[in-house]
């Protein structure tokens, strides 16, 4: 009976409280992710006194000693080095050859972000050169990384700074306005944003920095060369070899207002600093708001961190704001309402203002005028052949270039996979001679491609230096219509002249 | 017969009329005469007429609506001032509905300009504005938290029968013959088995090592929904989004040079001193 009741009891006794009192699902307490704060007056200090004394260690030639105030990961990509070491080496023939040197570095403003310090600066330098005797005056603008180690501060990395641009950025509103560019961004938590100069012919360029995570977070704009779907341009642009692709191009379905057409991707890849191997991952996304400038943003972090962090590139695309556009208006051409300047193709001619060198549009070629500076674009499309394209590219005086040679090599590795019908390039010869352009002998430059079908592929480009400016006219085929290329590439050759002042 | 003589003209019908009335002055002299005479003969096409003829006069006495208090301006400068955002605001109503789009930019740019507007004049919706902003701001601060090392034990517990009666036979067994461990191996072996298989899942939904795919011909057999690209070209250059695979290089030349033997041009590592480079090479 005793044993009944015990069986009773034991069955109505209540569950043991200790498993529900509180749902194992529930999240610990959490602590708030860092956010980008203004720096205090101390860290300002802080961090200023550690500058000084490496100038006064580079100057002093004292390279250990400088090295000391590194961190081990240390990494300046924008200065291509990998270790304090060879930037400190480098520095130290740069004294060499200097005298009466001087080199004060001064803090402009400092964000913080948890342990990590982010400092704008800027660097003066005076001195004597001693090749020439020529006194030299410099001021050099950048962004140096720190992290606190214990009761130490650590430079992590250098990261260029375009002082021009500083004017785009409302901190206190996080925002990124740019007025001629006709948009604004708003500044996700906790990236402090770097204003870049944009590369090449690109429109804009901005970094923003999340130093906690080591995460990279950029966003540029400009005018694709060649007319491309952008799902394929995100993908050829990504991809690399050794990489994953993690996501296909995918349409993004939380693009902006104003942005019809906006694509997502995730790449995995290996990038190897100081002779150490690590797995990356990269979120990108290309929209446009008229099938033509593209706006890209991307987000890289390590493979650990990039789930956590990926969001990033989201909030920034989200808060892409189109300004000053009036409705119904193609956002390319209200670029052009507001810079002038990119107004280069009037009454069938292309007119460059910053080059002085015209063509005449010949006909059966289709003129799209590219937007953009340092390298002034013109893409004529063949009527009769319209996968074929021929761009003119004009560098203004003062602008870096790079030798036709050089790059007609770099398009047919670019493009050698699509030359061919197949999918497959062939047999290749390089061609080479000169060609009269602006009534002088241009280098003439070309590669032909076998395909496995018997036909033909032939890349060209035709440089010339005239004027001051240095014109390139290159040819990308895309059918086998030889004759009919190489006719359209005279056509614009002889269309080229020199405009009178 | 000349072709040029209109003839006798032909009497009109009450549709053909109609067809006309809008248009009668500016018929022909011979056709207006016939006209006349059907208006003459038919009531209910004279009624008509009557109708369109004060029509028209009320059309012509109209005077644009005076334009009212607009601040002296003329109306084509409150045209010109509204297509650079000066309109109309939004309802407070309308402000609270769309706040939460606003913050998540999905809305168009010109509701956005509304409520903006709105927010310059109401204290009160910016308050609230201010409230969302930061309730949005802790949220996506907010971290997932590492879970603990007995997180997996409690999760397993948890997933032990839960209801009153499978806890009191539970207990009644465990009281008769002992405590019986929940075979959590085995528990572990479901959880690893669902997590290979959601992985599997979500492999095949697009998502698949593109090493592989870049040697795929064009034609490649759909996977997971998706269709495998052709190869993609590339090269040994710098790999970057933002246009990297521009196949001219427009978007990834290097900036302007750096002046030779510059602080600048020394920390990248080219050559403090010596003869500037020619450009281009």
């Amino acid at each position: 009976m005793d044993w009944i009741l015990a069986l009773v009891f034991a069955a109505l006794a209540p569950a043991p409280a200790r498993d529900l009192a509180r749902c194992p699902l529930d999240p610990e307490p959490h602590q708030a992710a860092p956010v980008a704060r203004p720096g205090t007056v101390d860290e300002t200090a802080a961090v200023a006194a550690l500058l000084e004394r490496q100038d006064r260690l580079v100057l002093a030639r004292q390279r250990e000693l400088a090295a000391a105030d590194f961190a081990p990961d240390f990494r300046a990509r924008d200065l291509d080095v990998e270790s304090p070491a060879a930037l400190l080496e480098r520095l130290d023939r740069f004294v060499d050859s200097h005298r009466d040197l001087a080199l004060a570095t001064e803090v402009v403003r400092l964000t913080c972000v948890g342990d990590c310090l982010v400092a704008d600066v800027v660097r003066k330098i005076n001195g004597i050169r001693r090749a020439d005797e020529a006194a030299i005056r410099e001021e050099v603008h950048e962004t140096a990384v720190l992290r606190r180690s214990g009761e130490q501060l650590r430079i992590r990395s250098f990261h260029d700074r375009a002082v021009e641009f500083d004017g785009r950025l409302d901190r206190a509103a996080r925002r990124y306005e740019v007025g001629d560019l006709c948009f604004g961004v708003k500044l996700p938590q906790p990236f402090v944003p770097i204003p870049r100069r944009a590369p090449g012919a690109a429109l804009d360029r901005l970094l923003l920095l999340d130093p906690v995570n080591d995460v990279e977070l950029e966003l540029m704009v400009f005018d694709p060369t060649i007319d491309a779907p952008l799902d394929e341009a995100l993908l050829s642009d990504l991809v690399r070899p050794g990489s994953t692709v993690l996501l296909e191009p995918t349409r993004f379905e939380k693009a902006p207002p104003a942005f019809p057409q906006a694509f997502v991707a995730e790449l995995e890849y290996e990038e190897t600093v100081a002779a150490a191997p690590r797995q990356l991952r990269e979120r990108a996304i290309y929209l446009s708001p008229d099938r033509r400038i593209t706006f890209a943003a991307w987000i890289t972090a390590s493979a650990d961190r990039f789930d956590a962090v990926k969001g990033g590139v989201d909030e920034l695309v989200r808060s892409l704001r189109l300004t000053d556009i009036k409705p119904g208006r193609p956002y390319h051409e209200g670029l052009i309402d507001a810079n002038p300047r990119w107004r280069t193709l009037t009454d069938g001619i292309f007119r460059p203002a910053a080059a002085p060198i015209d063509l005449v549009i010949p006909a059966g070629l289709a003129a799209t005028p590219l937007l953009g500076d340092h390298v002034i674009r013109l893409r004529l499309s063949l009527i009769e052949d319209l996968r074929s394209t021929i761009v003119v590219r004009v560098f203004p005086q003062g602008e870096k270039r790079v030798a036709a040679s050089k790059l007609l090599e770099s398009s047919v590795q670019r493009m050698t996979e699509f030359a061919c019908a197949e999918g497959v390039g062939g047999d290749s010869r390089r061609l080479s001679g000169v060609r009269q352009v602006l009534g002088q002998h241009g280098d003439w430059n070309g590669v032909e491609i076998l395909c496995a079908d018997g036909t033909r592929r032939t890349w060209q480009i035709v440089a010339v230096d005239r004027g001051g400016a240095h014109v390139q006219v290159q040819l990308m085929p895309g059918s086998a219509k030889i004759e009919l290329q190489s006719a359209a590439l005279t056509k614009v050759l002889d269309g080229l002249r020199i405009r009178e002042p | 017969m000349n072709p040029h003589d209109p003839g006798f003209p032909v009497p009109l019908d009450c549709h053909a009329f109609r067809q006309q009335a809008h248009f009668r002055h500016e018929l022909a002299p011979r056709a207006r005469a016939t006209f006349d005479e059907h208006a003459a003969g038919c009531a209910a096409c004279t009624e008509l007429l009557l109708e369109c003829e004060r029509l028209e006069d009320l059309l012509l006495s109209w005077q644009p609506a005076p334009l009212g208090d607009r601040d002296g301006r003329e109306f084509s400068a409150g045209v010109l001032a509204g297509l650079h955002g000066d309109g109309p605001s939004a309802s407070c109503a309308e402000t609270t509905a769309s706040l939460h789009h606003l913050q998540g930019g999905d809305l168009e740019p010109w509701l956005a300009a509304r409520i903006e507007r709105h927010f310059e004049r109401c204290a009160e919706c910016r308050e609230h504005r201010d409230e969302v902003l930061h309730t949005r701001s802790v949220w996506l601060a907010w971290k997932a938290p590492d879970p603990s090392e007995s997180f997996a034990d409690r999760l397993i517990r948890r997933l032990e029968p839960e209801t009153r009666h499978a806890r009191r036979r539970r207990q009644l067994i465990d009281w008769a013959f002992g405590p019986v461990h929940v075979p959590r191996a085995a528990a572990a072996l479901v959880l690893t088995s669902i997590t290979l298989l959601s992985l599997s899942l979500l492999q095949g939904n697009g998502r698949h090592p593109a090493v592989a795919g870049l040697d795929l011909p064009a034609e490649a057999p759909l996977v997971g929904g998706t269709t495998e690209r052709p190869a993609i070209p590339w090269s040994t250059a710098t790999f970057t989004p933002g246009g990297g695979s521009d196949p001219t290089g427009s978007l990834l030349e290097p900036l302007p040079a750096e002046e030779p033997g510059s602080f600048r041009a020394a920390r990248r590592g080219r050559p403090a001193t010596g003869a500037q480079r020619p450009a281009g090479d």
